[in-house]
């Protein structure tokens, strides 16, 4: 039959039993959720309160069934006039006036409820569904007809009914019915699944969701997952921790190193990050870490290495003209070519599943080999996030899916700007992350140091000594250990041993001018101290 | 007082026609599809009939079809409808009117003034 497909290909399953005939709603990632589409014959509830979109998603699935081949029969009880509707959904991109009435016919089924009850309706159904020939039925304001059963048994049996004489014709029936808190519908015991559309506010957000709650016949994505409404109907966004739980393969062999371009960091780095490996840059703002990113990409862009820059903050040409500031004026060249993309999220309204999605379906519709991506600002995730317990399943999840499509990614978060501490802004993401590069500002005798250490990088030796670094016009310089003082990381530096007897003798932050008492620049001074026992040269695993 | 029949499955809009048309000293007859209608032309001789497009049991372009096939039953046609009709259609089946749902008062009682008048 038309617009329908067997779920595995029309093969018989390993365990011999028959596929499932399946309805391609083409509603997007509704399918995904219900790992195929809707089960042909079965029938589905669609609840949730006015304005939620639930005459918007059956209208969508009707016109993808008709434009499949189907036959659809949409009937309404006591909702809005068929004028209305069709004028609010002509706005739709879905929207096809060609297909109405022969392929797609809208009916009224109030008349005949109010005049013979249930009976009336039922028999309605049955005449025009089998003169029309429909495979799918919709039944809009299911709340009409409950009113008129004189109890839920004889409701319930008005549904198995319908489901009975469905069942025969081979035809699909969703029932939709508006929906409030705790409410109970007998048509959900009847029905063969169960999808709730809600709208609610978070803060002054309105949060759209559709909740799966029942899926009979078959493996689902069950749950919340957000929607968006725009002019080409609904639009679902399954959690990026169910969607990506059961990836499919390992991550490349063939690992390299993938250096900064800047090159006392790199041989800090062993060579640099490992490829398809992720890394959390953290520092508070204005320590430096999108340029410390950017310069990722380009040494990346220098070799050849496809990059993705995906930031929330700052605009394209507003980055380019930073980075045309300090010394990466390659930029705009690599990006005017394509060999680096800079995805721009603006700073609205987002969702984060939504986010992840456009990411990786950018990445996949690329097919590079090697990238580089630099996620500028977790906080931007953050911030979309409505359930921020969530977070630390996203991070999981949309980082190993980074991994196995072999891309380097390098986060970068924030740090409080003034707190002595550095702590994790997401603990969670230390066990996700291979590599973590702190960057940040210690105050030193009336000074601000710009210094950078290497807190955790993992399958791989590294240099743990915390290094003192500056950005000028010529670039990101990085200088040798910043040995003369103590404690930086506690965010309390003092002076070490030497340096505090000789008051004055401090060397000015590099990159200073010679008039704040710099004499020469910081030279890398080897093995001069004795590396912290257990980090320095330590392969972990 | 002349007479016009309204069929619409759409109860709600069949019934708002009817109070629209009463106030316009229109005798209004409201039928729920096409068969129903055709049971009823006969003896209420209508003096133009509204009818929808999309109905169950038989719909607007059948019963119109019927209609003409019949002969006998001479009165102007206004066909309304939420989707805008191929031109064929309405050229084939010599419709008098076409009104867009969903549609003003004003098009509704200036189109009937205009068809039961002439």
């Amino acid at each position: 039959m038309a617009n329908s497909e067997a779920s595995d290909g029309g093969k018989k399953s390993d365990e011999g039993k028959s596929p499932t005939k399946r309805l391609v709603t083409g509603v997007p990632r509704l399918d995904f959720i219900t790992k195929g589409g809707l089960i042909q014959g079965s029938s589905y509830a669609i609840i949730g309160p006015p304005g939620s979109g639930k005459t918007v998603l059956a209208n969508q699935i009707a016109f993808q069934h008709v434009q499949n081949g189907g036959k659809a029969l949409y009937v309404t009880l006591l909702s809005e006039s068929h004028g209305r509707m069709l004028e609010n959904l002509s706005q739709m991109t879905f929207y096809d006036a060609s297909v109405i009435p022969d392929r797609l016919q809208y009916l009224s089924g109030y008349r005949d409820l109010e005049r013979d009850g249930l009976k009336g309706l039922l028999e309605l159904l049955r005449k025009n569904a089998q003169v029309h020939g429909t495979t799918l039925l919709i039944i809009d304001g299911m709340d009409a007809a409950k009113e008129f059963a004189r109890s839920d048994l004889s409701f319930k049996r008005f549904l198995q009914d319908l489901q009975t004489f469905c069942s025969i014709l081979g035809c699909t029936t969703l029932l939709l019915a508006p929906h409030h808190e705790g409410e109970i519908h007998p048509e959900n015991t009847a029905v063969d699944g169960i999808f709730e559309l809600s709208l609610w506010l978070h803060g002054p957000r309105a949060v759209r969701e559709l909740i799966a709650i029942k899926f009979r016949g078959g493996p689902s994505l069950l749950g919340r997952h957000e929607v968006e409404i725009s002019n080409q109907g609904i639009l679902i966004h399954p959690r990026t921790e169910v969607q990506f739980a059961h990836p499919a393969a390992e991550g490349r062999e063939d690992r390299i190193r993938m250096p900064f371009g800047i090159p006392r960091l790199d041989e800090a780095l062993r060579g640099g990050v490992l490829s398809g490996s992720t890394t959390l840059l953290l520092g508070a703002p204005g320590t430096g870490k999108t340029l410390l990113g950017l310069n990722f990409l380009l040494q990346g862009a220098r070799e050849g290495q496809p990059g993705v820059y995906f930031g929330f903050f700052e605009t394209p040409p507003r980055l380019i003209e930073k980075a045309e500031g300090t010394g990466m004026g390659d930029l705009k060249k690599y990006v005017d070519e394509g060999l680096i993309e800079i995805q721009w999220q603006p700073p609205l309204e987002h969702n984060m599943d939504s986010l992840a999605e456009r990411l990786l379906e950018r990445i996949e519709e690329r097919k590079v080999d090697r990238l580089r991506l630099f996620i500028d600002g977790v906080s931007g995730f953050r911030s979309a996030a409505v359930y921020p317990d969530r977070l630390g399943r996203f991070f999981s999840a949309l980082t190993h899916q980074l991994r196995m499509m072999d891309v380097t990614t390098l986060y970068s978060d924030e740090t409080p700007l003034f707190s002595p501490g550095v702590d994790m802004p997401q603990p969670e993401a230390a066990s996700t992350v291979e590599n973590v590069i702190l960057v940040r500002y210690v105050e030193l005798r009336s000074q601000l140091y710009r210094l950078l250490s290497i807190m955790k990088m993992r399958e791989s030796a590294y240099d743990s000594g915390i290094r003192e670094f500056s950005i000028s016009e010529k670039g990101i310089q990085v200088a040798g250990t910043f040995e003369s003082a103590e404690s930086i990381l506690t965010g309390h530096a003092r002076l070490s041993g030497g340096e505090a007897s000789r008051p004055g003798r401090v060397k000015a932050p590099l990159g200073a001018s010679k008039k704040q008492g710099r004499k020469a620049p910081a030279k890398k001074k080897p093995a001069a101290r004795k590396a912290p026992a257990g980090t320095s040269r330590r392969r972990r695993s | 007082m002349k007479t016009v029949l309204v069929v619409d499955d759409e109860q709600d809009i069949a019934e708002a026609i009817q109070a629209i048309l009463e106030e316009e000293q229109l005798r209004v007859v409201i039928c729920g599809n096409g068969r129903e209608a055709l049971a009823r032309l006969k003896d209420e001789k209508p003096d133009l009939a509204i009818i929808d497009v999309m109905m169950p049991v038989m719909n607007g372009y059948e019963t119109i079809d019927a209609i003409r096939k019949d002969g006998t039953l001479h009165f102007p046609i206004l066909v309304m409808s939420a989707i805008q009709p191929p031109k064929a259609k309405a050229e084939e089946q010599q419709w008098a009117g076409f009104l867009k749902k969903p549609f003003s008062l004003r098009d509704l009682v200036d189109t009937v003034e205009r068809l039961t008048s002439s």
